[in-house]
C-alpha cells in the first residue's frame, strides 16, 4: 500500500511514535492487561497501519500473523476474528470512557473494517471534564469561550415496543432545533450533527467536547396501553450533571401526535430559554462566585444577565466595562450593541453613573445593530424602549409589535414586552403577556412584578399592587421599590406602615427624590401614574421636591 | 431479532426485563448478542465434528465464555 493510503489514517499533526506511545497507553492499561488476544489483536492492526500495510488487513493475515493461529485457519468457517473485532471495539469504547478518558489521541476500530482510525481525542485533559484545574483561570477559559451559550438536541430514545412511532420520537431533535435555532441568546448545533448520538451512546462530557456544547436537551418516549410518555432532560457537559428534567403524559391518540409534541416542544422552550430561562439562570448561578471579578475571561453577555437580576450598580457597571471590551475586540458583535444599548436606558432610569448622554448613545448603538440584523427580536424591543425613554409613545408600539413577529415568545420576551407595554400606558395588553409569561416560567426577575404593579396601581387597585411588591427582589441600590411600596400605602392609608420605606428613600436616595419626575418619566409614558405615585409617596413623608 | 432475545434470556433467565430494555435502546449491546450467538453456533457445530480441530474448538469455547462475562457484565450494571 502506497505511504500516502496509510497516511489517511494518521493524523497530521500526530507523528508515528505519538500514536505508538498512545497504544503503550492502551495496552498497559487495566482492561488490556486482562485480554492477550485483544492487546496481540489491537497491537498488530495498528503497526500494520503504521507501516503502510493496511492492504494486509483480511482476517486471514491477522489470524495467522496477529494472533498466531495455524496456517490452516479457515475465515469462511471460523468468524472468532470478526468477533473479537466487536469485542475490541466495545472494550476501546470502555477504555475511553475510563482510563483514557483524557488520552490526546483516540484509536479506534470502525465496523466493517480492520483498519483503525486515529482521531484527535478532543477532551484535552481531566479536569476539561470535571471543570476543575489548578488554575483557577484556565477553568474560565475553557467554560465561558464563546460570546453565547451552546446547546445541542441530541435524538431522542425511542423505548417503545415497535417503530409505529418513530416519526414522533425523531420529530424532537428536529422541532427543538429549529425553536432553539431562533433564541438569541443561546445558539444550537444542528440537528444532523446530533444524529449519529442515536446509535452511539456516549457519556455526556464526551458529546458536549465533541460538538463544544455547554448544554444538551436529552429525551425519551415510552408507552403504556393508553398513555405516551415523553421524559425530556437538560444535562450540563462540563460535569455531565443533570440539572433539570420533566415527564409530560398523554393519552395516546395516532392522529394527535403533532399536536402533542408541539405543546411539549413549546413547554420545553418556555422553560429554558430566555434571560432567565433555566439555561442562563443555571449559567449565572455557576459563574457568580470566583469568577465574577476576572473581566479576562468572563462573557459580557452573561454579566448582562445577571444584571437583569440583581439591577445592582456594581454589576451594572462591571457588565459595561465587559461589553466595551468585548466590543473593542468584536464592534459588530450585534448582541454586544444591542445590550450595552439597553444598559445605558435602564442605568438611566435607576439613576445609576452611566455614559454622558444615554439615550443618545442608546440610539446609536441600536442603529448600529439593526443595520447589521434589522430582523434582530431582541434589537427591535430595545429600540421600541428607546423610543420610550424618548417619549414617542407610537414609535415604541410599533417597534414593539414588530419585534413580536420576529421569533417566538419565550417567556423572557413576553415579560420584557409586558412591562414594556404597561411602562407605555398600554396596560390591557400589558398584563396579558405578563400573565402569560409568568404561567410559562415562574421564575420571573423582580421588573416583571413592577409591570403588575402599575396595571393595578393605575386601574385603583392598590392592595394587589402592594401585593406585587413583596415579590420585587433586587439590589439595594434599587430605589424604586421601597418608592412603590410606599406610594401603595399611602394609597391605603397605611402611613405609619410606610415608615421603613420612607426612610430608607429619604437616606439613601435624596438625589433622585429630587430629580423624582423626570426619572419616573424616563421611563413611564402615564403622566397620570407618575403623579399619582409621586402624590402618594410625598404623603407618607418621602421628601420630594 | 426476537430469536436472539430469547436465547440471551435463556442464558439469563432472571434478567429479562433488563435484557429486553438494553436490547432496544443499546446497540453494543445488540452486537455483544449476535456475537454471543454466532460463536454459540460454530461451539455446537463443532461438537458435532467428528474431525474437530481440538485447538481451535478450545479457542471458542474461551471466547464464548468471554462474551458470555461481557452479557453479565453489562446486564449487571443495568441492573
Amino acid at each position: 500500500m502506497p505511504e500516502n493510503v496509510a497516511g489517511k489514517h494518521i493524523l497530521p499533526n500526530y507523528s508515528k511514535q505519538e500514536i505508538l506511545e498512545e497504544l503503550d497507553r492502551i495496552l498497559s492499561s487495566d482492561l488490556f492487561s486482562r485480554s492477550s488476544v485483544l492487546s496481540n489483536f489491537l497491537k498488530f492492526i495498528v503497526e500494520e497501519t503504521l507501516a503502510s500495510r493496511t492492504d494486509s488487513l483480511k482476517e486471514y493475515i491477522i489470524a495467522v500473523n496477529g494472533l498466531g493461529k495455524s496456517a490452516n485457519f479457515n475465515p469462511q468457517t471460523n468468524a472468532t476474528i470478526r468477533i473479537n473485532a466487536g469485542r475490541l471495539r466495545r472494550l476501546l469504547h470502555t477504555y475511553y470512557l475510563e482510563a483514557g478518558m483524557t488520552d490526546p489521541i483516540k484509536i479506534e476500530v470502525i465496523k466493517g473494517s480492520y483498519v483503525p482510525v486515529f482521531r484527535s481525542h478532543i477532551i484535552t485533559s481531566k479536569a476539561d471534564i470535571q471543570g476543575k484545574s489548578d488554575s483557577p483561570s484556565n477553568t474560565k477559559a475553557n467554560t465561558y469561550s464563546r460570546s453565547k451559550l451552546t446547546l445541542a438536541i441530541l435524538p431522542f430514545r425511542n423505548l417503545l415496543p415497535s417503530d409505529e412511532y418513530q416519526f414522533f420520537v425523531d420529530g424532537f431533535g428536529e422541532e427543538l432545533t429549529r425553536i432553539f435555532s431562533n433564541s438569541e441568546e443561546i445558539a444550537v448545533v444542528a440537528h444532523f450533527s446530533t444524529l449519529k448520538y442515536a446509535t452511539h451512546i456516549e457519556d455526556i462530557r464526551i458529546v458536549g467536547a465533541d460538538l463544544g456544547v455547554h448544554y444538551v436537551i436529552v429525551g425519551s418516549v415510552k408507552r403504556s396501553a393508553t398513555k405516551i410518555r415523553v421524559n425530556v432532560g437538560l444535562v450540563e457537559t462540563m460535569n455531565g450533571m443533570q440539572i433539570w428534567s420533566k415527564d409530560y403524559s398523554h393519552d395516546l391518540q395516532k392522529d394527535k401526535t403533532i399536536d402533542i409534541q408541539d405543546q411539549i416542544n413549546d413547554d420545553v422552550f418556555a422553560l429554558l430559554s430566555g434571560q432567565y430561562g433555566l439555561i442562563i439562570n443555571d449559567t449565572v448561578r455557576l459563574v457568580g462566585g470566583e469568577m465574577k471579578q476576572d473581566l479576562q475571561t468572563f462573557d459580557a453577555i452573561l454579566w448582562f444577565n445577571l444584571t437583569q437580576i440583581t439591577h445592582s450598580e456594581a454589576d451594572c457597571i462591571l457588565c459595561r466595562k465587559a461589553l466595551e471590551k468585548a466590543l473593542l475586540k468584536d464592534p459588530n458583535n450585534v448582541m454586544c450593541l444591542i445590550i450595552l444599548g439597553d444598559l445605558n436606558l435602564f442605568t438611566y432610569s435607576l439613576g445609576y453613573k452611566t455614559v454622558e448622554d444615554p439615550i443618545a448613545e442608546a440610539l446609536k448603538l441600536l442603529d448600529k445593530a439593526l443595520s447589521i440584523a434589522p430582523a434582530s427580536q431582541f434589537g427591535n424591543i430595545t429600540r421600541g424602549w428607546a423610543n420610550v425613554y424618548l417619549g414617542k409613545k407610537n414609535e415604541a408600539i410599533e417597534a414593539l409589535d414588530y419585534s413580536m413577529q420576529l421569533g417566538p415568545l419565550s417567556p423572557s420576551i413576553k415579560s420584557t414586552l409586558g412591562f414594556a407595554y404597561n411602562c407605555i400606558g398600554e396596560y390591557k395588553r400589558g398584563l396579558v403577556l405578563l400573565k402569560e409569561a409568568l404561567n410559562l416560567n415562574p421564575y420571573c426577575p423582580w421588573w416583571c412584578y413592577l409591570g403588575f404593579y402599575f396595571a393595578y396601581y393605575q386601574n385603583g387597585e392598590y392592595e394587589e399592587a402592594l401585593h406585587y411588591t413583596q415579590k420585587m427582589k433586587a439590589s439595594e441600590d434599587v430605589y424604586i421599590i421601597p418608592l412603590l411600596i410606599a406610594a401603595a400605602k399611602g394609597q391605603l392609608g397605611l402611613i405609619l406602615d410606610s415608615k421603613p420605606e420612607v426612610a430608607l428613600l429619604n437616606e439613601k436616595f435624596p438625589e433622585i427624590l429630587a430629580n423624582l419626575k423626570l426619572y419616573l418619566s424616563s421611563f413611564l409614558l402615564d403622566e397620570t401614574l407618575v403623579d399619582n405615585i409621586i402624590f402618594s409617596a410625598k404623603k407618607t413623608g418621602v421628601n420630594i421636591t | 431479532m426476537r430469536k436472539e432475545v430469547d436465547s440471551i434470556i435463556q442464558l439469563f433467565p432472571d434478567l429479562e426485563e433488563e435484557i429486553d430494555d438494553l436490547f432496544q435502546i443499546d446497540e453494543n449491546f445488540r452486537d455483544m448478542c449476535s456475537d454471543y450467538m454466532l460463536c454459540r453456533s460454530m461451539v455446537l457445530e463443532r461438537k458435532n465434528d467428528r474431525n474437530i480441530n481440538r485447538e481451535e474448538f478450545a479457542d471458542m469455547e474461551v471466547l464464548q465464555r468471554s462474551l458470555e462475562e461481557e452479557i453479565r457484565v453489562q446486564l449487571n450494571i443495568k441492573k
